[in-house]
């Protein structure tokens, strides 16, 4: 007992303590958890602990993960850019995969060793769960939704790859059966999903304490099944989080209090992998090299890559590209199973947490900057040098005058869209993302598909004789651009705060749209005449609805 | 090294599947889950099935389990919230540790019980159930009543009261008094030497940590874990109970801002491992252990809550309670309580008690928790029954319940410029403006303005509960997860509700559940952009509207704005500032 708060204390106390220096700094936490779990390792070694007495616990912060991650399965969105996604998935995970193994053999590792090293460099992603949904956000562009959906394409290659180890690398003998068991496992969560779970839940009324029981018996029920076929405790946890649905009120009442006893779990799981790092050998550096090296640069160019050739604009290629510039929590669960069968070699499993912790800080600054090396990539020719196209999607009549130009169809071009067609006056949209694709082609008269960091975007549509351009993009880079246009034309860009508002007018945009004061504006209005009892509760009501159709 | 066996080969993943079946069956009847949970121990241990045995997991997740209890015990401290009725609860709290004491010796010992096992019984039951009080009044909306406050108020002292026992049963089992006294002596001066450390950090060194931690979801919940974990680890290596620890870790944060949330975000955690708990207290109990003492058990369940009945409706009375608070207030008390199996628990580890007199506590608890609730569901149908005999009690000059801190007021959920500029719309037409925000950057702007504010994620039913949103006026909502805004919109039907949604169908879903008007600013901006449109053609009329546009924009949020259509009230950035604080002028 004695031994084992010693080290919870530590391992919590060390986490706080480097927590609270990401947290200024705004770094992702799993690397600053892994650097305390290297330091926890010190200590332990120091006193002679057996940090394997921590794996009981440790596991439960990979069923939690892993749990949550099923629970987010979102079927639903995933449809919306899942073929692209997937698409782009498989085709980058196989090609670095493959040249990591080659690698791999280079350094004269054994097969399965090498695969190991090549899951870790190919597998791209944090938990989905873990990386955006924290921030839901009212009005996310496309490269996020993108990335969010190919990391959750990626995590799905995980499971399916732990999956396929369990049965064919640790089993005894490779079975097929454990595959079809594994099968079963998911119709079963699918089916509890859609037929026994809302019956379920439905009779406790919000009981958020026998909520999380349930939640946790559902985690350790399908561990319990997985692991009666020796299946790895992902695939059972995976299946439980299919099992549960993710919508309101569960998504409160369930989802939320496991996500809180997740926090409690994951910090032990990390800092355990961070306590099993032993010094590092030239070996270990060699590894750590090459999978930073495929993590870092390969898989961003790579993907941008691919998406370019899908039909997506320069930046929202290179911009999802460096969202997947770190090793995935995957690749960890992967190599602590592998260690814990000795399957995997020491520096192998050293590399793959070293890499981790090292892309991981690195994604932080790539995405902070996301945009800025952009700007540099195209500057440098790079964004033509992989084939950005332009004009493959666009319609513009060639005669158009006075017409209004909107950048961003979905976050509110649609209205503007409608009140140019009653007023007669044309329209170019200028859009980047290529699944809203059919609903542009079909609403829109001219249309131009691409960056608006592109010149020939704005040639295209036509810049010279418009009369206006509104943006109403929420990324901030892209509206810099907007208000940067070198034209004697109006240009109106879309602002959060009241900063953002101050630079972009004295850098030359003609106005802003701050939707938070345009709100308050006319919500306040009849707020007020509501106060003063001018108009009655009802019709108060029936103002707000006359902002929008209900569909 | 091993990694397999998580589930399905340990004893551990039993009981929890077995605890969930049992408390989702307690829920049904209404039942608190604590009873769930130590009929678990029962039915899956050695007295039941036999399938499952304390191992070491358990061990170790139930030791954590009590500790975090008592660190939420710490957190949930606050003695600003009995502050008006402390002097009558404390009366009560007192004199009922003191009457009950005496009056559960003496039954023990009618029934047969040695002197000292009758202390120790005595000890242990003079607790009411948290779990009872709390959940079914806080189901009935009855913990802001007169009577509910009372009860809470009594429940913070038996805090208290638990965790002095748990001093003295820590020093463990010795020989002669003055052993006793020293190791008594030197637990206490333990305590106040851990105390005055925690006083400390509360005072210079915690705000500041918490402020920085609170910046990240993650780092405020692991900084507050770890603060724990600081305080239970120091208790076990000076020999102390760690649950002395953790209660002094809490009570070191209970005081702060960030204190609802922190304790909101650890309770899960908690209820888990509490349930290990309790479900592992009867795992090491046969069944001639539980049913030692049955008849007992019975005898000393049936006369102890006629006898409390009488000392706390005494008490609530001799504090000029008026009757029908005395009376509710009185038998919702009536129960022998969670802490009754914690302290028994601890003291059978002790060596101070058999596992007998355990099992004894557990069946009293057993009987008179499921039998409690129901009186306490339906106490005031029982009150109404009674009421013609206690009648000639009544008397003039009674307590009278003070207003609930917050009502009649607004709540803003979430700090943005929207919210910000309808809270100083409504700020002249209601008592008070409460903001409620999780994200740290605007904790210190917060407190400084002159309105209420909870720091806290409305997320979580006890920030939403704290904030009294149904009595609430106006709610104002820009919350960006629209299951939370739709959860507002719900506990407050009758409240006017604003709330802010992304999509068309999030503010379809919205107004169905009863929001009255949902800000879907996407509309909006297309729909003023619309307007702006149409100037196009007129250049003047278009750089007219623009400007007014960029003003807007521009102009901080405490300015008055410039805008020809607005009739804003000059005089509201006036001096009503003393409506801080909840000092209600009704």
């Amino acid at each position: 007992m004695y031994e084992i708060l010693f080290a919870l204390t530590l391992i919590f106390g060390l986490a706080a303590a480097l927590l609270l220096v990401a947290a200024q700094k705004g770094l992702s936490v799993i690397p600053f958890y892994l650097l305390a779990g290297v330091l926890a390792g010190v200590v332990f070694e120091g006193i002679g602990f057996d940090e394997t007495q921590l794996l009981d616990l440790a596991q439960w912060g990979v069923a939690f993960l892993v749990f949550l991650f099923g629970i987010h399965v979102d079927v639903e969105a995933f449809r919306s850019t899942g073929r692209i996604s997937v698409t782009v998935g498989f085709v980058q995970a196989a090609l670095i995969g493959t040249l990591t193994v080659g690698v791999g053999l280079l350094f004269g590792l054994e097969p399965l060793n090498a695969a190991y090293l090549a899951i870790a460099a190919a597998l791209s992603s944090s938990l989905v769960a873990t990386s955006y949904l924290g921030d839901e956000n009212g009005a996310r562009p496309t490269y996020e939704r993108l990335a969010e959906s190919i990391h959750f394409t990626e995590d799905l290659f995980g499971v399916l790859i732990v999956l396929g180890l369990s049965a064919f690398v640790y089993a005894a003998t490779p079975a097929w059966e454990q595959l079809a068991v594994a099968g079963g496992i998911f119709a079963l969560a699918l089916g509890i999903r859609y037929v026994a779970f809302h019956r379920l839940t439905a009779r406790l009324r919000g009981d958020s304490e026998v909520m999380m029981l349930l939640g946790v018996s559902f985690v350790v029920g399908f561990i319990a099944l997985a692991e009666a076929a020796n299946l790895s405790i992902v695939v059972g946890a995976f299946a439980a989080g299919i099992a549960i649905a993710d919508d309101y009120p569960h998504s409160l009442e369930l989802v939320d209090t496991v996500d809180d006893l997740e926090d409690f779990f994951t910090p032990i799981f990390f800092v355990t992998v961070g306590a099993l790092l032993t010094i590092p050998g030239l070996e270990t550096l060699g590894y750590t090299l090459a999978l930073v090296v495929a993590v870092l640069i390969l898989n961003p160019l790579l993907v941008a890559f691919i998406l370019l050739r899908t039909g997506f604009d320069g930046r929202t290629a290179i911009l999802t590209g460096l969202t997947l510039d770190q090793v995935s929590v995957f690749s960890l669960f992967i190599a602590l199973e592998a260690l814990a069968a000795g399957q995997i070699a020491r520096p192998v499993f050293d590399a793959i947490v070293l890499a981790t912790a090292i892309t991981m800080i690195v994604a932080t600054y790539t995405g902070r900057h996301a945009g800025t090396i952009n700007r540099w990539l195209r500057d440098r020719g790079v964004v033509r040098f992989l084939g950005e196209p332009v004009g493959d999607r666009t319609i513009v009549a060639d005669d158009l005058e006075d017409h209004v130009i909107i950048v961003d169809f979905e976050h509110g071009g649609r209205q503007v869209l409608e009140a140019c067609s009653s007023l007669d006056r044309p329209t170019v949209v200028i859009e980047d993302n290529p699944v809203l694709f059919e609903e542009v082609r079909e609403e829109c008269e001219n249309y131009v598909y691409g960056d608006v960091l592109n010149e020939t975007v704005w040639e295209l549509a036509q810049l010279e004789d418009a009369a206006a351009v509104i943006s109403l993009t929420p990324e901030h880079d892209r509206a810099e651009t907007v208000v940067d246009l070198e034209a004697d034309v109006p240009r109106v860009v879309r602002v959060t705060e009241t900063e953002t508002a101050d630079e972009f007018l004295e850098r030359g945009a003609t106005g802003v749209i701050y939707p938070d004061t345009i709100a308050a504006e006319r919500v306040g209005d009849d707020l007020e005449a509501l106060l003063a009892e001018e108009i009655s509760r009802e019709a108060f009501a029936e103002r707000g609805r006359e902002h929008y159709e209900i569909p | 090294m091993s990694l397999g066996g998580i589930a399905l080969a340990t004893d551990f993943a039993l009981l929890i599947v077995a605890a969930a079946v049992l408390s989702y069956a307690a829920r049904l009847t209404k039942q608190p889950t604590i009873v769930a949970y130590v009929l678990t121990g029962v039915v899956v241990g050695p007295i039941g099935l036999g399938i499952v045995a304390e191992d070491q997991l358990i061990e170790i997740v139930a030791e954590l389990g009590l500790g975090f209890l008592l660190f939420l015990l710490g957190i949930e401290m606050r003695f600003d919230d009995i502050k008006e009725i402390m002097r009558p609860v404390g009366a009560i709290a007192v004199g009922q540790a003191i009457l009950q004491a005496v009056a559960s010796t003496a039954v023990a010992l009618l029934l047969g019980f040695t002197v000292f096992q009758s202390l120790m019984i005595a000890l242990a039951t003079t607790f009411g159930a948290t779990p009872i009080i709390v959940k079914v009044l806080g189901d009935k909306d009855d913990l802001k009543s007169l009577y509910g406050k009372v009860d809470v108020g009594i429940l913070i002292f038996q805090d208290i009261y638990l965790v002095m026992a748990l001093a003295i049963l820590a020093v463990g089992t010795v020989d002669n008094v003055g052993e006793i006294a020293f190791s008594i002596g030197r637990v206490f001066l333990l305590m106040g030497a851990i105390g005055v450390v925690a006083y400390l950090a509360s005072k210079y060194f915690l705000p500041a940590l918490l402020r920085a931690s609170a910046a990240n979801k993650s780092t405020l919940f692991t900084v507050g874990i770890a603060w724990a974990f600081l305080f239970i680890f120091a208790a076990e290596a000076l020999d102390l109970s760690i649950e002395i620890g953790a209660f002094l870790a809490g009570l070191a944060l209970a005081q702060l801002p960030y204190s609802t949330e922190l304790k909101e975000r650890m309770r899960p955690a908690t209820n888990f491992f509490i349930a290990i708990f309790f479900a592992s207290i009867a795992l090491q109990m046969e069944m001639d252990q539980l049913l030692a003492y049955w008849q007992e058990a019975l005898i000393a369940a049936t006369l102890l809550i006629v006898i409390n009945f009488f000392i706390v409706f005494g008490l609530f009375y001799s504090q000029n309670f008026d009757v029908e608070t005395s009376f509710l207030g009185t038998i919702s008390m009536l129960q022998v309580s969670e802490f009754s199996l914690v302290l028994g628990a601890l003291a059978v580890d002790q060596g101070f008690i058999e596992e007998g007199i355990l099992g004894f506590l557990s069946l009293m608890a057993l009987i008179t928790m499921p039998i409690s609730t129901y009186y306490v569901i339906y106490n005031r149908q029982i009150y109404a029954y009674v009421k013609p005999i206690l009648e000639r009690l009544e008397r003039e000059d009674t307590v009278e319940a003070q207003p609930v801190e917050y009502d009649d007021h607004a709540v803003i959920v979430g700090y943005s410029r929207l919210s910000g500029e309808l809270a100083e719309i409504v700020e002249d037409d209601v008592d008070e403006v409460v903001f409620v925000e999780d994200r740290a950057e605007y904790v210190t702007e917060l407190q400084d303005v002159e309105h209420g504010f909870i720091f806290g994620n409305a997320r979580h039913g006890d920030i939403r509960q704290e904030a009294n949103l149904s009595g609430a006026e106006i709610i104002v909502s820009v919350a960006q997860r629209a299951d939370v805004n739709l959860r507002l919109v719900e506990d407050a039907p009758d409240t006017l509700s604003i709330v802010t949604a992304t999509t068309e169908d999030e503010a379809t879903v919205l107004l169905e559940s009863g929001a009255d008007y949902v800000v879907l600013e996407r509309g909006i901006v297309g729909d003023e952009l619309g307007n702006l449109l149409e100037l196009l053609d007129d250049r003047e009329a278009f750089e007219r509207r623009l400007a007014q546009l960029n003003e807007r924009a521009r102009s901080p949020r405490t300015d008055e704005t410039t805008e020809s259509n607005r009739s804003h009230p000059a005089s509201d950035t006036g001096g009503d500032a003393s409506t801080t604080g909840g000092d209600t002028d009704v």
